[in-house]
């Protein structure tokens, strides 16, 4: 009895534990029950924001909640970032219903989890497709889940701006890349190389995303063109934490510099570097994108390193800075460089549907086409493929006191030249 | 040349820390003819609980930035953080493979292996997302708490760390095979791990013996764990499949069920993975590359399984 008593507990704790809210992705489907408490939430949210500044009155959104999804990877290899992302995601749902609501009605929005798996991204694309109150999907954030879930974003129509970089992901027609691709990020590192670093060889190591290989790639390329000496080229296997006999290798072809091209272990490649006296610079992709995380895990072994960014520095202009001192009030923590990214690109979809002034998912993909959005960050507009014209690059150099944003360049796509941003 | 011993360097740090999550593996197996897949989850949540007590104690600190050491500390003070951190990822560990092996093994331990196995399958699930979930979905860092010097000797380096990690694990390794060989304890283990039923009727209380081999293995998980995240200098929760995995394998090569061969099995797959990073490109002509480096391992895994199962020290044993 007392045996089957055990067996009993740990089944029990076994089927709680695959429930973890954080891991299990499961949709809503808003019932009207739902719709009142969005609806109440809103109308509450309005007396706060409209009652002390004596603004005009917004007419509070009433009806059936406009439901746009926002899939990212939240538990998986870079969570702390898309968390925030989230949370951004969620801020501007509210100010949007803070502010009258789209088409009149409330927004509703929830952050799933992908997981950063490409089989959970797919189950996930399965189960939006069915849900007909869907209208949009922002997200996800990772090429290799990315890939998976666009034909079947295509097959069901769903508008999707994703935030991942690789041009992988392109093919259906629904498809909107508002950010710079993984090319041009490869191809940015291999300028700084040269103009940044005066670098004259240059060995990389790369992991098998397909993002990332396209970092490498345009790296390659370039560097090609440049006439720099690719002293050591070098991919990764999954989960690889010890470098150090890929290191080995090239510390004895001593190029001048190390590009990663690296979503989660770039931390751990800097630091066993020096810790192997190795001086080279270190150039790293999406360091920027992750700051906390990459800053946290590689301390001063990281200063001076050379990384891409999508976002201008943050302190600079008024609404960033105002975005910002919203979003630290709200969850007590400030913004990524890349939250703001996900903030802007999120409302283009807000505004794809405004325009749109329906939410049939034909009628969002014409208005995303037609997209002329002046946002947050940067405008955005988009090819007749669905990729972004011309979203900008930046290269930060890490200070010693572990900041990012005293030396900053935006990258001239055209020329490949580097102009001061500060 | 001197890339080669250096590459033997880090191959035989990287074995070590292989080595000693393989002895729990082997161990365990060596008593219940059970793989126990949750033990890589243990080598994860040794430095979680280090973390956090170093954490509580003021020893590191967590700014927005980073994690580092909250103040700089003498030698002792190093040597005796370093201290706190194993011993309390010992008892952590210890304490959970107990539990462990009170709610999930000993109800299913009559029932068939199958039974058994998947009993562990869902352990290792339940305690990855136990971490997950009240430690966080993010890499730390995982400060090194003893200063680090470097020694360049003809072009190899290496540093303090590495030295003491060697050091720790042939100083572990003696002892259990002193504990195992020359102790009472250690005896009944061995006369367990040969006949659990003959044991019994020889006064050898099994049940106990059983409950110390599983606080022993996962302690040593935690032991290696905490080890492995000071040479790296980071936690995360999802760390130990693939070490997991790698010391597995290390324990198949060395022979299961036998303490110095799971430590020659570490150290053969350590050394094997390195020089299959460092050498496959250039054997290959660079058709294969670094990427591939898992695959010596698991090729000498596989040719073990064909024509020596028993691994390196393991002895034949002809089924009646």
């Amino acid at each position: 009895m007392k045996g089957k008593l055990l067996v009993l507990t740990v089944i029990v704790a076994l089927v709680a534990t695959s429930c973890a809210p954080a891991a299990t992705p499961t949709p809503q489907v808003i019932t009207k029950v739902e719709t009142k408490i969005v609806e109440k939430i809103v109308k509450e949210t309005q007396e706060v924001v409209v009652a002390p500044t004596a603004a005009p009155t917004v007419a509070a959104p009433t009806g059936k909640a406009i439901k746009v999804i926002v899939v990212l990877p939240l538990t998986g290899n870079i969570t702390y970032p898309m968390d925030l992302g989230c949370k951004a995601c969620l801020m501007a749902a509210e100010e949007t219903n803070a502010a009258g609501g789209l088409l009149g009605r409330p927004v509703f929005t929830r952050c799933m989890d992908d997981g950063s798996k490409p089989a959970m991204a797919v189950t996930l694309a399965h189960e939006l497709c069915d849900d007909p109150d869907i209208v949009a999907m922002y997200g996800t954030s990772e090429s290799s889940t990315q890939v998976p879930m666009g034909p079947i974003l295509d097959k069901c129509r769903m508008p999707n701006v994703p935030h991942a970089f690789s041009t992988l992901i392109m093919g259906g027609t629904n498809i909107f890349q508002a950010t710079p691709s993984c090319i041009s990020f490869g191809i940015a590192m291999a300028d700084a190389a040269k103009k940044l670093a005066g670098a004259k060889s240059v060995a990389l190591i790369w992991e098998q995303d397909p993002c990332a290989e396209q970092y490498g790639r345009g790296f390659r390329t370039r560097s090609q063109e440049l006439g720099l000496e690719i002293r050591g080229d070098y991919p990764l296997s999954e989960g690889t934490v010890d470098f150090k006999p890929i290191l080995t290798q090239i510390k004895a072809q001593n190029p001048d510099v190390v590009f990663s091209a690296v979503t989660q272990p770039k931390a751990l490649i800097v630091k066993q570097m020096r810790e192997m006296g190795m001086k080279q610079t270190y150039l790293v992709t999406e360091g920027v994108e992750d700051a906390k995380e990459f800053i946290n895990n590689a301390g001063q072994a990281a200063v001076g390193s050379l990384a891409t960014g999508e976002v201008p520095p943050t302190d600079k202009d008024p609404a960033m800075i105002s975005f910002a001192q919203r979003f630290q009030a709200k969850w007590g923590v400030p913004p990524e460089p890349t939250v703001y990214v996900h903030y802007q690109n999120y409302l283009l979809l807000l505004d794809a549907i405004k325009r749109a002034g329906t939410t049939d998912r034909e009628a969002i993909i014409k208005a995303l086409r037609e997209t002329d959005y002046k946002g947050l960050v940067y405008p955005v507009s988009f090819n007749a493929d669905g990729t972004a014209k011309d979203p900008p690059v930046y290269v930060y150099r890490l200070q010693p006191d572990l900041t990012f944003t005293k030396e900053v360049w935006k990258w001239v796509k055209a020329t490949g030249d580097f102009a001061p941003v500060n | 040349m001197v890339m080669f011993v250096q590459q033997l360097v880090n191959g035989l740090c990287i074995g070590c820390i292989y080595g000693l999550i393989a002895l729990g593996y082997s161990m365990v197996f060596g008593v219940l003819r059970m793989v126990n897949f949750a033990h890589s989850e243990f080598f994860m949540l040794g430095p979680m609980a280090a973390f956090i007590v170093l954490l509580r104690f003021g020893i590191i600190g967590v700014t927005q930035r980073s994690t580092t050491l909250a103040t700089s500390l003498s030698p002792i003070q190093a040597v005796g953080a370093v201290g706190l951190g194993l011993l309390v990822a010992v008892l952590f560990c210890g304490a959970l493979g107990f539990v462990t092996e009170r709610i999930t093994v000993r109800p299913l331990r009559q029932k068939a292996s199958v039974i058994l196995i998947v009993g562990s399958l869902g352990t290792q699930i339940f305690l990855r997302n136990f971490a997950m979930l009240f430690l966080g979905r993010d890499q730390r860092g995982f400060p090194r708490l003893l200063p680090t010097a470097f020694y360049e000797i003809k072009g190899v380096s290496f540093t303090s760390l590495q030295v003491v990690l060697v050091a720790i694990t042939v100083v572990l390794m003696v002892g259990l095979v002193y504990f195992v060989n020359k102790t009472y304890l250690g005896r009944c283990i061995r006369s367990a791990a040969e006949d659990n039923e003959v044991a019994g009727l020889m006064g050898v209380n099994v049940n106990f013996i059983i409950s110390l081999v599983f606080v022993l293995g996962p302690a040593l998980g935690g032991v290696s764990g905490v080890l492995s995240s000071m040479y790296f200098e980071h936690i995360y929760y999802a760390t130990g499949a693939l070490f997991g995995i790698k010391a597995w394998t290390a324990a198949i090569i060395g022979g299961i069920g036998s303490i110095p061969g799971a430590m020659a099995g570490g150290l053969v797959v350590g050394l094997l993975e390195t020089m299959g990073a460092g050498y496959l490109g250039i054997l290959s002509g660079g058709r294969l590359g670094t990427e591939f480096k898992d695959l010596f391992a698991f090729a000498v895994m596989i040719l073990m399984l064909l024509f020596r199962p028993q691994g390196i020290f393991g002895e034949a044993v002809k089924e009646n």
